[in-house]
């Protein structure tokens, strides 16, 4: 029934702005010319870089909207990172437009990284973007079997503290890794939240949040998921990544912009992007992690 | 630390003297008018008053904006909005008034003036296919601009879409308003938004003025005395909105016999009743509309359901009024409406398992929202000179959702098991409002009005309950949401319309007002001013300037006109809304072949700060989190000019708009903090509206409108998300949209038609109406999309709603 309820819930009420297509009994569809500005095709960076590890970067290009074709995988990039405007690594082409510095090249927090890109046949492209500080996971306690009135059900819990510095403005996304030993690996669990600082920024199975409400304070963040995953008894580790602004935005702007889009009655949510002169994300992120069971 | 911090700390003694100082204020100006003794000093001695209300001789109805004047010194004055004048002359044995009414025939008549008098007009009504040009006060003569009032006969004889009579979509034709979407009836007048229009009916405020997401209005011209339109230049009384004060009056009721009328239409069918309670002392009105599709089609929605399903949609709307004559010096009027938008959806099931348990379930749904508003009117008279209203209202918007599931499970076993869970959703504003308002007619060269009013303000922005109830089980009944807030809005205003000279006339005011919400105080002072100075015996200059303050704001985050979308009020975050507008104009009556037109050319230039809008794309329907985080402040500004061309009387009447305008919207984080269009700017806007009384049997009449399609925001390119590294990138695909709004609609422009067949019957009178909407069957854009064409390939393709739709309406009068 707790399903049942927020499924309602959160379908229900924007459903209701799609109502007045019952008038379209009258309704009929033609194709309309408009003037569509010329496009040239962009290149598309994606790359989410943290410390202690070697940069990734995903190179693709854009389509303007009326164009058939797929988007290319650029691999003949020459992508360059910046440190102090110095260049530290040219990166290689691994596949499919993805590419990765040298191994004794690293992210460092507190560090602010370029990129550059060129392409044969596209505009060259930039952006910038810091690696925050990880702010250290004060404590992270679980507790099976908790009754959440706003989710209605019982849920496991797991309270993160942290300590948010004062006067800087701080973002974050809370993961939580199961282990499965069926397959060896960890697996990212789904996570709710009921937390005001979340509010609703939630992508996919994390929790992005920012510290408007709780700036410079030790906080509390409580997450839930499902009780099913404890019966099973795996290993569990909490990760809080310290992330830029830019990361912030991109994911709270692509969350919204995936709600919106189709929608004729909707505002159009553009998603943010810090690539000069191209389109993506370039932004950094750091970590700590505590391991809760 | 600011200036202003330094005088009134701490925050909470400052705003809690602010708001004891006010009332103060307001008190202490009347009472100062109040004081003034009747003219029977020495001084005023040569000096007499003549006073009384104007009516129809038919129907005891009062005439509101009647003339009345003196013929020789051509001095004079209007009745207020309810039907009253004071005109103040000098002594004479023998001088002659006149009192003209558009519509009706003028009357003159002679009197000795040697002490205060009370007379009382009545006014019988012109036969029109005399073409005999009967009009009132001359559009040059006002000091106002911007105002337009369309009589309500005019409104009746156009085209109506589907056969309903709509009001507001009739404004819609007049230049500086646009409409938004396709047939619905929001106003956006001069750049400004749908929340900013103030509609009173009967002086109480209405929040949502519309039915069927705006399809189509909420009154029901059947009940309707007058509209009065302000689009800017506005007098001192108005408050409260930045962009226009609709005033619409309902009939108070036929003071001498019974009428009634009514008609049955495709949609509708609506029935108005009026007459005397006790002749010339009390009458009514009770008018009102129900649609009714939803009711010829349940017997087929039973029988293709085998009766386990039916659901439908209705509207209706109920006005009332009684009003009652105590004397000559009081009189008083009760008024009420109530109209609501009702989807309903029932489905049933019932099933017996092979084990002879049986299983039923309810599952019902029920959308809702609706209007109530309800004056109380006190007219006294206080003295010749000196006219009082006293108001109280009540209004409330509610919206609501309910869904309920009901499962019973009975085995010959157990016990029978019951299950039912419900979901509700309602928001909604309430308004209680106390105010009271004076007009003072000193002398001719002055009317001054002025007045407070309190309103408490209480703000439902939005909760959800859940309840569920099982057999044997714990009960669960929560409640998430908003709570409501409560908020006090305090108004005072003082109005002089003064004529400095035979070409100089001016309307000097101001309007403060105050807002008490939690902890926070606003308040505002703003200076009104409208001015015309003949430059020539027919053409007159006029000038008009005007601050507003707006204390609510309406949250909506589609682009259409939905009862979802919330009212709520301003805070210590979001700040209230301002704006200032100055326009500059001409106006004159041309005679034409012996006929009079009404020409006007206004000019203006508005700006508006504090509007808000949604942060990309953010959703209200999140009943964790505060709407205040999720919205942003900015700045809009509109300007353009207007011309119209009115002819209100005779066999053809109807008018001409055209309007050029630019309106723009910037918010730091939209647009990446670039100014842009706004959805409504529109370029050019036509409006041609004419009716033709071909002979008292038959009435054509036709509008023709044209618009420069909408700004809209279009994707311009697509490309792959982070999240699509692993593919498929179609899901996870982004579409680039460029700037937003950078894209226009197709022009939209639609002819409609219609024809008025009246006879007289026995009894009263029946008329025919045929209409046709849309005439040339324009496909005229709703919402555009990328889709796909036959061959695969993508296109930007156009939703149109109405094509060429006819109508038909049989009404009877009697």
């Amino acid at each position: 029934m707790k399903n049942k309820i927020h499924h309602i819930a959160k379908q229900l009420f924007p459903s209701i702005s799609f109502i007045p297509f019952f008038l379209f009994l009258f309704a009929c569809e033609m194709v309309v010319e408009i003037d569509m500005p010329q496009y040239d095709s962009q290149l598309v960076v994606n790359s989410f870089f943290h410390s202690n590890n070697q940069f990734e970067v995903h190179i693709s290009n854009s389509l303007g909207i009326l164009d058939t074709g797929t988007f290319d995988n650029i691999e003949n990039a020459t992508i360059e990172i910046l440190e102090n405007g110095q260049v530290i690594s040219v990166l290689r082409h691994i596949r499919n437009g993805n590419y990765r510095s040298l191994r004794r090249v690293y992210a460092s927090a507190g560090l602010t990284y370029s990129l550059r890109v060129e392409a044969s046949g596209y505009e060259s492209v930039s952006a910038f973007d810091a690696i925050p500080v990880a702010i250290p996971i004060i404590s992270a306690t679980l507790k099976d079997s908790v009754y959440v009135g706003e989710l209605d059900g019982t849920y496991a819990e797991t309270t993160i503290k942290f300590n948010d510095p004062a006067s800087v403005n701080n973002f974050y996304v809370i993961e939580i890794y199961q282990w499965s030993s069926r397959n060896g690996n960890w697996y990212s669990i789904f996570l709710s939240s009921i937390d005001p600082s979340v509010a609703n920024d939630q992508v996919s199975s994390r929790i992005l949040f920012s510290d408007v409400i709780f700036d410079g304070k030790i906080y509390d963040l409580k997450v839930y998921f499902s009780n099913y995953i404890l019966t099973q008894n795996p290993m569990l580790f909490v990760r809080l990544n310290s992330i830029s602004e830019a990361y912030y935005n991109y994911n709270k702007s692509f969350k919204l912009h995936q709600q919106n889009m189709g929608n004729p009655f909707a505002e159009p949510v553009q998603v943010y992007t810090n690539i000069e002169n191209g389109l993506g994300i370039f932004a950094g992120y750091s970590y700590d992690e505590v391991l809760v069971r | 630390m600011t200036s202003q911090d330094n005088y009134f700390t701490p925050k909470m003694q400052r705003n809690t003297l602010l708001f004891i100082f006010f009332p103060v204020i307001l008190i202490f100006l009347p009472i100062s008018v109040l004081a003034q003794k009747p003219p029977s000093s020495k001084a005023s001695a040569s000096r007499f008053t003549i006073s009384g209300y104007v009516d129809d001789a038919e129907s005891g109805e009062k005439l509101i904006g009647a003339h009345i004047y003196e013929t020789g010194s051509l001095k004079g004055t209007t009745t207020n909005i309810y039907g009253f004048y004071s005109l103040t002359l000098p002594a004479s044995d023998s001088i002659e008034i006149a009192c003209s009414y558009i519509g009706y025939q003028p009357i003159k008549k002679s009197i000795q003036l040697q002490s205060n008098q009370h007379i009382n007009i009545s006014l019988n009504s012109a036969i029109v296919l005399e073409e005999v040009e009967i009009t009132g006060t001359r559009i040059e003569e006002q000091s106002q601009m911007s105002v337009i009032e369309v009589p309500i006969s005019q409104i009746k004889s156009m085209p109506a879409f589907l056969g309903e009579v709509d009001v507001l979509k009739s404004l819609q034709m007049l230049p500086g308003v646009q409409s938004g979407g396709e047939g619905t009836s929001g106003l956006y007048v001069r750049g400004g938004g749908t929340d900013q229009n103030l509609i009173l009916l009967d002086g109480a405020p209405v929040y949502n003025a519309s039915h069927l997401f705006g399809f189509f209005s909420v009154f029901n011209a059947d009940a309707i005395k007058n509209i009065q339109f302000t689009k800017g230049g506005f007098p001192a009384r108005y408050g409260g909105r930045l962009s226009s004060v609709i005033e619409i009056n309902v009939k108070d009721g036929n003071m001498k016999k019974f009428k009634a009328e009514g008609s049955v239409g495709i949609i509708a069918a609506r029935l108005t009743v009026e007459g005397p309670i006790k002749k010339e002392k009390t009458s009514f009105i009770i008018s009102g509309r129900r649609t009714y599709i939803d009711i010829l089609a349940r017997p087929f929605i039973l029988a293709l359901t085998e009766g386990e399903g039916y659901g439908g949609y209705y509207f209706y709307d109920l006005n009332a009024k009684v009003n009652h004559i105590f004397s000559d010096r009081d009189r008083l009027y009760l008024s009420f409406y109530t109209g609501d938008d009702r989807f309903y959806l029932r489905a049933s099931n019932n099933y017996t398992a092979k084990d002879g348990t049986k299983y039923k379930s309810n599952n019902i749904f029920r959308l809702g929202w609706g209007n109530i508003t309800s004056s109380l009117r006190w007219n006294h008279i206080i003295n010749k000179k000196l006219f009082s209203n006293t108001t109280l209202t009540y209004s409330r918007f509610k919206f609501y959702t309910t869904i309920k599931f009901e499962n019973i499970e009975q085995s010959s076993s157990s016990d029978k098991v019951e299950e039912s869970f419900t979901l509700k959703y309602f928001s909604g504003i309430r308004d209680w409002t106390a105010k009271v308002d004076f007009d003072y007619f000193p002398n001719p060269d002055h009317y001054i009005k002025f007045g407070m009013s309190n309103i408490l303000h209480k703000f439902n922005t939005g909760a959800v309950q859940f309840q569920l109830n099982t057999t044997g089980a714990s009960s669960l009944d929560t409640t998430l949401g908003s709570k409501a807030v409560v908020a006090n809005e305090l108004s005072m205003y003082f109005e002089d319309d003064i004529r400095f000279s035979k070409r100089l006339k001016a309307n000097l005011g101001l309007h403060t007002s105050g807002f008490l919400v939690n902890d926070e105080f606003y308040y505002s002072i703003q200076p009104r001013i409208s001015s015309r100075y003949y430059l020539t015996d027919n053409w007159a200059l006029k000038s008009s300037f005007a601050t507003m303050t707006q204390y609510i704001h309406l949250l909506t985050n589609t682009n259409i006109g939905l009862p979802t979308d919330l009212w709520v009020p301003a805070t210590d975050i979001v700040k209230p809304q301002h704006s200032q507008q100055v326009a500059l104009g001409a106006a004159r009556t041309i005679t034409l072949h012996e006929k009079k037109y009404e020409l006007s050319i206004e000019g203006y230039y508005k700006r508006m700060q504090n509007i808000i809008e949604y942060i990309g794309g953010a959703n209200y329907l999140d009943v964790n989190a505060d709407w205040q985080t999720k919205v942003e402040a900015g700045k809009g500004w509109s300007y353009g000019a207007e011309l119209f061309l009115q002819k209100k009387t005779g066999k053809t009447t109807g008018w001409f708009g055209y309007t050029l305008s630019w309106t723009n919207r910037q918010f730091e984080t939209i647009n990446s903090g670039k100014k842009y269009p706004y959805k409504y700017d529109r370029r050019h806007d036509v409006a041609i509206v004419f009716t033709y009384k071909v002979d008292k049997y038959t009435e054509f009449s036709a509008n023709w409108i044209y618009g420069t399609g909408n700004a809209i925001t279009l994707p311009i390119a697509r490309y792959g998300s982070i999240y699509g590294f692993y593919w498929p990138m179609s899901f996870y695909g982004i579409e680039y949209y460029g700037d937003k709004n950078s894209f226009r609609m197709r022009a939209y422009h639609r002819l409609d038609i219609g024809v008025n067949f009246h006879k007289k019957k026995k009894r009263g009178e029946r008329t025919w109406t045929i209409g046709v909407y849309n005439l040339y069957n324009r496909k005229n854009p709703y919402f555009l999309y990328f889709g796909k064409d036959s061959k695969g390939d993508p296109v930007l393709k156009q939703v149109s709603l109405f094509p060429i739709l006819p109508s038909f309406s049989y009404s009877l009068k009697f």
